[in-house]
């Protein structure tokens, strides 16, 4: 067999780093969309605020829209009957209003004061964000296995509760 | 009947995406379903639902070794189905995945040995270059240091790199989860003089460092005391055992020399079967949001006797080996990162055997997302460099310093790329490709892996894999010695020693494995998981020691001696076909009841073309001046026609966890193994030992007496006297005490 020609191999790698979309820290969230997606829905139920609502509205917050990840957590949540809205960190404020629940995408933890001001539910799927009271709610893996975290302070202080039957399977912070 | 297997799931999918329910089956869970899914970062290098994985996959968690009471890493891949796990000497073990024991053999390995499996701890390959294969004892981490073992089952060369043709086995180490100090200790010590600790402390600072140190140490006792001698083809004590080196005869007996007779007489620690520690540090640090660096290294020593190289005496060895290693990884968003070396040595009691050795490894990765695809190309980098009396063209002697030794070089440049695509939430098609070009072979190696899955609903996934994947040269294939020969003991009627010549070979090519697998996963409910997978096989490219010709030398030694000139090569008579069956079975009866089956039975049969060995025969006889009859060439056609293997027809095991109080444990597991015909391919002679089918019962309670501290008792090998790998050491019942201790 011919030897490879390793100029057309660097071309080929130099286009596909071009062209590519790169996601924001993929690795950050250890617990795939789809999961996240399922788990949060049914989590809701459990939440006495968000319970009684026709439709539950969910504002992702992300630093860019066109964002692969982001594509693929509203196709995620686009299977459940979950109404989702999407919006930059520039046009969060604006946007908060229209909302009841807040997922926040990597990078945009700066903005999370607003869900106190505003008394929205704040979640996510960094583990760190909940850790440091900044996030109510995180799904993230323990031994492999997704696991709820949550801040209770920052939960009480968005005037949000959970049912004891969830927080008996959440690890409290 | 793969061809209906195929048509089968094709229609399944078409029905199913017709009558399917909702879209993505993650809504059709319960919540609590939802946290019994499993995530791993495995095959396609991202985190996914293990249930998806697109290939035959199993992991092995630190607490399930803990609980069946395994004594190293090796012992505990018995949990997985699929895997050949053989115990030569106490601690010292042979592991195969799904079988091909015959890839390696030859007059160097004696005994079957692989070469053809990956083993990697966080993805730093840890691999021997000189034959090719894994040195267990040389595992510089332990049990306390391993969060889980991925055990990839069927090629995956595309995926992982060279030489992982039968599957990959990689050990993922642990990372503290609370912030703060983390410790964590295992200790057994119990009959046979076995001893073994192994330990963690760790410390971690809000997400954004972490530090680790582990250390680990083991020490077995042989059972047995004797030893097979290749000569006598018998169990003997050492200093009745004679060896098919001609040293010529001892004038007082008129017999052959014995062993201990000889003038670079090898020591030999006749009771020791495994001594060994390790030492590990790591250091995670964040430097921002999305660029994660992780630092690990370590050191281990360790001696012990096992089967490996020949030494034309008996097939164990004394080995001392000592190395050190250093792993760098940097993230840095979709960018990945990570640079390794390796250096040490392995010392054998036969000095020609031993080597310096030091590796090299660079990869770079690159994720790219786009709409429902992910593509990842990559470049890495391998470099070796041994230096050793077999691959040097100095005359061997012991007085050569292995570091005066040339040094060889084996390197290896490669590209990759792998997709992942998802056009619906239900089918997954992955695919990968891998291109290496080495320095000692013209050309290109190409390896490639497609795995299409389809999960028809929350309870069902099935899915096909077609894979190719590769075995690399070896230091011995491409840089045996010029003046490598060894003078030995050959009957062939005439009563004269014949002298074995050993010439490298560069031309050739290396071991491929097609694999075709199908495979289907069922969790209809909390209690029941299901794991089938059904495999055909073809090992193509078998590399063998062959005679390339003969001749009669009377001017070098004393005497007349028979020239045997041998090479690797293509041994185009043969090829190996498998077919087989692996699964696994697991029932949780409750939160203290939970059971598992696995197993897996297959069937090897080896393709032989006689007239290729009739044309060796003919090429040994003219050597004397002789033709051999056509009933004499049958006969010994017939003899050289081997095609029994030593992969078992069936093998697996059971585990059995209850937990009838929170403070206490009961665990029972079981490895089973039906029976083995060993050859042995030494000089001239073929010897065969019939290992029969055995079961390994081991039980193990723990009583924990505070959060952080449990004891507990085992015994392992409760049936008692079994011998599990050919030619080597009977095992016997082991007692075991110990404490674990958990205080963070």
């Amino acid at each position: 067999m011919k030897s490879p020609n390793f100029k057309i191999i660097l071309w080929i790698i130099l286009f596909l780093l071009h062209s590519g979309h790169s996601p924001i820290s993929a690795q950050q969230m250890d617990v795939p969309a789809r999961i996240q997606a399922a788990m949060y829905a049914k989590i809701f139920k459990y939440v006495p605020q968000l319970r009684d609502l026709k439709t539950i509205r969910l504002l992702v917050v992300t630093p860019t829209i066109s964002n692969m990840d982001t594509k693929d957590f509203i196709k995620a949540f686009e299977q459940t009957d979950i109404k989702i809205l999407t919006c930059t960190p520039t046009q969060f404020e604006k946007e908060i209003q229209n909302s009841d629940v807040i997922y926040f995408m990597p990078k945009t933890e700066s903005y999370t004061d607003l869900c106190k001001k505003y008394k929205k539910l704040s979640i996510t799927g960094i583990k760190k964000y909940t850790q440091e009271g900044r996030i109510s709610l995180a799904l993230s893996l323990v031994s492999d296995k997704p696991r709820l975290f949550v801040n209770i302070e920052s939960l009480k202080s968005e005037n949000f509760s959970i049912s004891a039957d969830i927080l008996r399977l959440a690890q409290l912070y | 009947m793969y061809k209906y297997l195929i048509i089968t799931f094709f229609v399944l999918i078409a029905f199913q995406s017709i009558h399917g329910q909702s879209d993505d089956v993650y809504q059709d869970m319960s919540l609590e379903e939802l946290f019994d899914v499993e995530v791993v970062v495995s095959a396609s290098k991202k985190p996914e639902d293990l249930f998806e994985a697109p290939l035959s996959v199993t992991i092995i968690k630190r607490q399930d070794i803990i609980n069946a009471g395994a004594t190293s890493l090796p012992e505990a891949l018995r949990l997985a189905p699929g895997l050949i796990i053989r115990e030569q000497t106490p601690g010292n073990y042979d592991i195969h995945i799904r079988g091909f024991d015959e890839a390696t053999q030859s007059f160097i390995l004696p005994t079957p040995t692989n070469s053809i499996m990956l083993v990697m701890i966080d993805n730093r390959v840890v691999y021997n270059y000189f034959a090719g294969g894994t040195f267990w004892e040389t595992l510089p981490i332990d049990i306390s240091d391993i969060e889980r073992i991925e055990v990839v089952r069927g090629p995956a060369s595309a995926l992982y790199g060279p030489n992982a043709a039968a599957g990959v086995i990689n050990f993922i180490t642990n990372k503290p989860e609370k912030n703060g100090t983390n410790i964590h200790t295992n200790t057994y010590f119990g009959s046979n003089n076995t001893k073994t600790t192994n330990g963690y402390l760790g410390y971690k600072w809000n997400d954004r460092a972490v530090f680790g140190l582990s250390g680990n140490y083991s020490y077995m006792h042989r059972f047995d005391r004797d030893y097979f001698a290749w000569k006598d083809q018998k169990y003997l004590p050492l200093q009745d055992m004679s060896t098919l080196f001609y040293y010529g005869e001892n004038p007082e007996t008129g017999q052959p020399h014995k062993l201990y007779e000889t003038d670079d007489t090898p020591h030999f620690n006749v009771n020791r079967a495994l001594d060994k520690y390790g030492l590990n540090f790591y250091f995670d640090y964040n430097l921002a949001f999305d660029t994660k660096t992780e630092l690990a290294a370590g050191y281990q020593l360790a001696k012990n006797q096992k089967v490996y190289y020949n030494n034309f005496s008996t097939p164990l060895s004394d080995y001392r080996s000592q190395s050190r290693y250093l792993d760098f990884k940097v993230r840095h968003k979709n960018l990945y990162g990570q640079i390794s070396a390796i250096d040490g040595v392995h010392d054998n009691n036969f000095f020609w055997n031993s080597y310096l050795f030091q590796t090299f490894d660079g990869i770079l990765e690159y994720n790219l997302q786009f709409k429902g695809l992910n593509i990842r190309p990559g470049l890495s980098h391998r470099r070796a460099l041994y230096s050793g009396h077999l691959i040097s063209d100095e005359i061997m002697t012991p007085l050569n310093n292995l570091k005066d030794l040339a040094k060889r070089r084996l390197c290896t440049s490669a590209f990759s790329v792998l997709a992942d695509y998802h056009p619906t939430t239900k089918i997954r098609l992955i695919s990968g490709f891998r291109a290496d070009k080495y320095n000692i072979y013209n050309k290109l190696s190409l390896t490639y892996e497609t795995a299409l899955t389809y999960r028809f609903n929350k309870t069902n996934l099935g899915r096909i894999v077609f894979s190719k994947a590769n075995r690399a040269p070896f230091m011995l294939d491409s840089y045996i010695g010029k003046q490598v020969g060894v003078l030995v003991w050959v009957d062939i009627g005439e009563g004269f020693p014949g002298l074995l010549r050993f010439l490298p070979n560069r031309d050739v090519n290396y071991l491929s494995n097609y694999t075709f697998e199908t495979g289907w996963r069922y969790k209809p409910t909390f209690k029941i998981e299901l794991d089938v997978e059904l495999f055909s096989s073809l090992l193509d490219d078998l590399i063998e020691m062959r005679t390339t010709g003969v001749g009669i030398d009377s001017t070098t030694y004393p005497g007349t001696v028979f020239v045997d000139y041998k090479t690797f090569r293509n041994s185009e008579s043969q090829q190996a076909w498998q077919n087989g069956l692996c699964f696994s079975l697991g029932y949780k009866l409750n939160q203290k009841l939970k059971t598992r089956l696995y197993g897996m039975i297959q069937h090897t049969e080896k393709m032989i073309d006689r007239s290729v060995i009739e044309e060796e025969i003919k090429v040994s006889y003219s050597a004397l001046g002789q033709q051999p009859t056509r009933a004499e060439l049958d006969s010994l056609v017939d003899a050289w026609s081997d095609t029994s293997t030593p992969t078992p027809k069936f093998f697996g095991g059971f585990v059995i966890q209850y937990n009838p109080k929170q403070y206490m444990h009961f665990n029972i597991n079981a490895y089973f193994m039906s029976s083995q015909t060993y050859r042995g391919v030494n000089v001239v002679d073929n010897y065969s030992q019939k290992i029969p089918g055995y079961l390994l019962l081991n039980a193990k309670t723990t009583f924990d007496l505070t959060k952080a501290v449990s004891i507990h008792g085992s015994v392992r090998n409760i049936l008692g006297k079994h011998r599990e790998y050919g030619f080597s050491d009977k095992l016997d019942r082991l007692y075991l005490l110990g404490f674990t201790l958990n205080p963070s």
